[in-house]
């Protein structure tokens, strides 16, 4: 019998995964982090409703109907400096953050990861759909077995070092198979809908959230311009775009126009049709190895450029400084700089890196 | 370890049952365990035999007597007479009803209150202050308590009440109330004291002689939850803060709840016979407590006056978070808190932490252990085996120490 600590959101997923661990007879010890400001304000303006109280009331009930301690701690501030406040900068910089990635690498596998060694745990799970597999040298990450629901992606930026003493309950379940056994044990969230917004979103209103934080004086607006170098218009700030995007752009012409590229200094916001978001190469940056060394020579693998997106063969090839070029066989649509692009083989997340540009 | 799966019923039913080796308890500023005594004089009046006090009939006679015996056994705690105590739903109802009562009606004048108020006594104040009324918020020295210069310079001829707690309920500091109490009524003004934290601990008649108001919370002395009441000086004129049916001679409206008065009636009269001996062992218990852990951990301090609750032990930890010591701590088996209880169960830093003015590397890293009547040598012991592990293994842990 092992101390695990679980981070318990107060879904489905985290609460199951918790009661698997106490099925199992290990010592279970429930851990909600707080990332949002509760305060009136945040409320009323119907901002964040990340860990909401109903939701952290949830995660009691659930740790009540387990036997199991449970704890709350405060990280909003964190969470704010670290991934809100970043998220919005990114937007209005003609970036497409993707703010799971990084809450994975800055709260999930570190603070939280941190609480667990305070409290002495033997190990830390968490309600993700990933499998790891001890490994002597190093743990091996693959997939969710249920690929609908797998969220290695996600996982591809957290140092492998944080990933020894880490449990995924759900890696080898389906999500039918996770509401079955939370029925079949009468937890209090077995039937509580899933949330598919961002947390700190939960509207889904990306553009009515970052302007509420972004000054109309920060925006950067700026010119519509067709790559053949013709002024089509202006935009009120290239936090509203990413690339390949199409509506929103108010302009009238024969062929569909999309989103090309946002380029920062000019704050242009380019556009063409369709074939113009083809591209065969990505450079990423800060790239980060889970399953594998670093590589130091070009290495074939799928990539994955966004979270729902099929992967694809690529070369990647190391160009220094953690960072690599990737060479897809084939074209690939809105490559998006902001985003994470990982590679695998196979099942197995090698790693990934931050899409700079094409 | 015993697994049953409950498919029927949507209400929450624990599935897992496992037995717990039972917790060093050291939160009683929190909350005390309900005694036994408590628990046999209320057991009549929660199986069917409670009437409303007010009806005529003889089960309504019955409840009636119930619920002034007990007014009795609180009065005689607090050394005054019965008809000068009113029940309220706790410490807090009794602390707004005096803060907002001893305004006058509609509220008008003068407040002045302490810095390091308990939030029943702060809360209302700021909303008094932003309905306009002038409010004066006298600052703690270091160790939390209040100075009489800094009162003496908040009072003004227009002062209409002063509230200063009896003991801080976090660190424990025990104030010097007869001579506030002075202060306030030379220029005019009445006096209400929080006497929550200091009822277990202290003789409660020279507060009682002081005061013009005080409050009494039944939890903290062993009683139930949900009731406690408010001592206002006989021939004061309260206006009600629960409005309604005119009970209590018309200064607090609702039914008494029979079962909680009396209760805390059986709580009152325990605290009576068994306060007095208590207070020389637990202070030498809290003692040990405390000497041991300075001993044993660097980077350890005590907060709060010499002069303060016998049971009170805060300490802070630098590099530590108080947090994550308190989830760790109850984990090995020791149940204390970071600060004082708050509704959210996410602790925040209080002003009291505030007031103190610790180093930046302590102010994350507080620990309040509270003793009881009934804490043992023996708990003690678990006590300070386990904290100096827990303290060494949060700070170990690169857990950034914010705040």
């Amino acid at each position: 019998m092992a101390r695990v600590a679980v981070a318990m959101s107060g879904g489905v997923d985290s609460s199951t995964a918790a009661a698997m661990l106490r099925e199992d007879g290990h010592e279970v010890v429930g851990v909600t982090l707080q990332l949002w400001d509760y305060t009136a304000e945040n409320l009323t303006s119907g901002r964040g409703r990340c860990c909401s109280p109903a939701d952290i009331a949830d995660a009691r009930i659930v740790s009540d109907q387990l036997n199991i301690s449970h704890y709350v701690f405060d990280h909003s501030d964190a969470f704010e400096d670290q991934i809100v406040e970043p998220f919005v900068q990114e937007y209005k910089n003609g970036m497409t953050p993707s703010p799971c990635i990084n809450c994975n690498r800055l709260v999930k596998f570190d603070i939280l990861w941190k609480l667990a060694r305070s409290l002495e745990a033997d190990f830390l799970a968490t309600g993700h759909y990933a499998r790891l597999e001890p490994s002597p040298a190093r743990p091996q990450l693959h997939k969710g077995l249920d690929q609908s629901k797998d969220q290695s992606y996600f996982l591809f930026d957290v140092p492998v070092e944080r990933f020894e003493k880490v449990i995924f309950p759900l890696g080898g379940l389906a999500k039918g198979e996770v509401r079955a056994t939370a029925r079949r044990l009468n937890l209090a969230v077995a039937d509580k809908p899933e949330s598919y917004e961002l947390c700190f979103i939960p509207d889904g209103n990306k553009d009515n959230f970052v302007e509420g934080r972004l000054p109309i004086a920060q925006r950067r607006n700026g010119p519509v311009r067709h790559l053949d170098g013709t002024l089509l218009g202006q935009h009120s700030g290239l936090h509203r775009f990413t690339v390949g995007q199409r509506r929103g752009l108010g302009l009238t012409s024969a062929e569909p126009l999309f989103v090309v590229a946002l380029e920062r200094g000019t704050d242009t916001l380019v556009v063409g049709p369709s074939e113009a978001l083809a591209a065969k190469t990505l450079d990423a940056v800060r790239c980060n190895w889970v399953s594998i060394e670093a590589p130091t020579k070009p290495l074939r693998a799928h990539a994955r450029i966004r979270h729902r997106h099929n992967e694809v063969d690529a070369l990647i090839t190391p160009v220094g400084d953690d960072r690599v070029r990737v060479q897809f066989k084939e074209a690939q649509r809105a490559i998006t700089p902001g985003q994470g692009v990982a590679f695998y083989d196979g099942d197995l997340l090698l790693g990934g890196g931050w899409i700079q540009g094409t | 370890m015993q697994q049953n799966t409950l498919q029927s019923g949507a209400s929450p039913v624990t599935i897992f049952h496992m037995e717990t080796p039972q917790n060093v308890y050291l939160d009683h500023n929190a909350s005390v365990p309900l005694c036994v005594e408590a628990i046999n004089a209320m057991q009549p009046w929660l199986t069917g035999s409670a009437s409303n006090p007010s009806s005529v009939h003889r089960s309504g006679q019955r409840s009636r007597a119930a619920v002034e015996k007990a007014r009795g056994e609180v009065a005689k705690l607090l050394g005054c007479q019965p008809s000068a105590v009113i029940f309220t739903s706790g410490g807090t109802e009794a602390n707004n009803m005096a803060i907002w009562g001893g305004l006058g009606w509609p509220p008008h004048g003068h407040l002045v209150v302490s810095a390091i108020e308990h939030p029943a006594v702060m809360e209302p104040a700021v909303a008094l202050r932003d309905l306009g009324v002038e409010v004066t918020f006298a600052p703690a020295d270091n160790q939390a308590v209040v100075g009489l210069e800094t009162v003496r310079a908040a009072i003004s001829p227009n002062t209409k009440l002063v509230s200063i707690m009896a003991a801080n309920n976090e660190v424990g500091s025990l104030q010097p109330i007869e001579k506030i109490a002075a202060m306030a009524h030379d220029s005019g003004a009445l006096f209400h004291t929080d006497a929550v934290q200091a009822a277990p601990w202290t003789d409660l008649q020279p507060l009682t002689i002081s005061s013009d108001l005080l409050s009494l919370s039944s939890h903290k002395i062993a009683g139930p939850m949900g009731i406690g009441a408010l001592y206002a000086r006989p021939g004061l004129d309260l206006p009600p803060f629960v409005r309604g049916g005119g009970q209590q001679g018309g200064r607090r409206g609702g039914t008494e709840a029979t079962a909680l008065i009396v209760g805390f009636g059986a709580a009152c009269a325990r605290t009576r016979t068994i306060r007095d001996e208590s207070v020389g062992r637990v202070a030498g218990l809290r003692d040990r407590l405390e000497t041991t852990l300075l001993d044993s951990i660097e980077g350890a301090r005590r907060n709060g006056s010499e002069f303060r609750l016998p049971n009170t032990c805060h300490m802070s930890f630098a590099h530590c978070d108080g947090n994550v010591l308190v989830a760790r701590l109850d984990l090995d088996g020791v149940s204390a808190s970071a600060g004082a209880a708050c509704a959210s169960g996410v602790a925040e830093t209080s002003p009291v932490i505030d007031a103190l003015r610790l180093p930046a590397k302590y102010s994350a890293g507080s620990l309040r252990l509270s003793l009881g009547y009934e804490t043992t040598e023996s708990d003690v012991d678990r006590a300070t085996h386990a904290i100096p592990d827990a303290v060494h293994a949060v700070r170990e842990s690169g857990l950034e120490v914010t705040r």
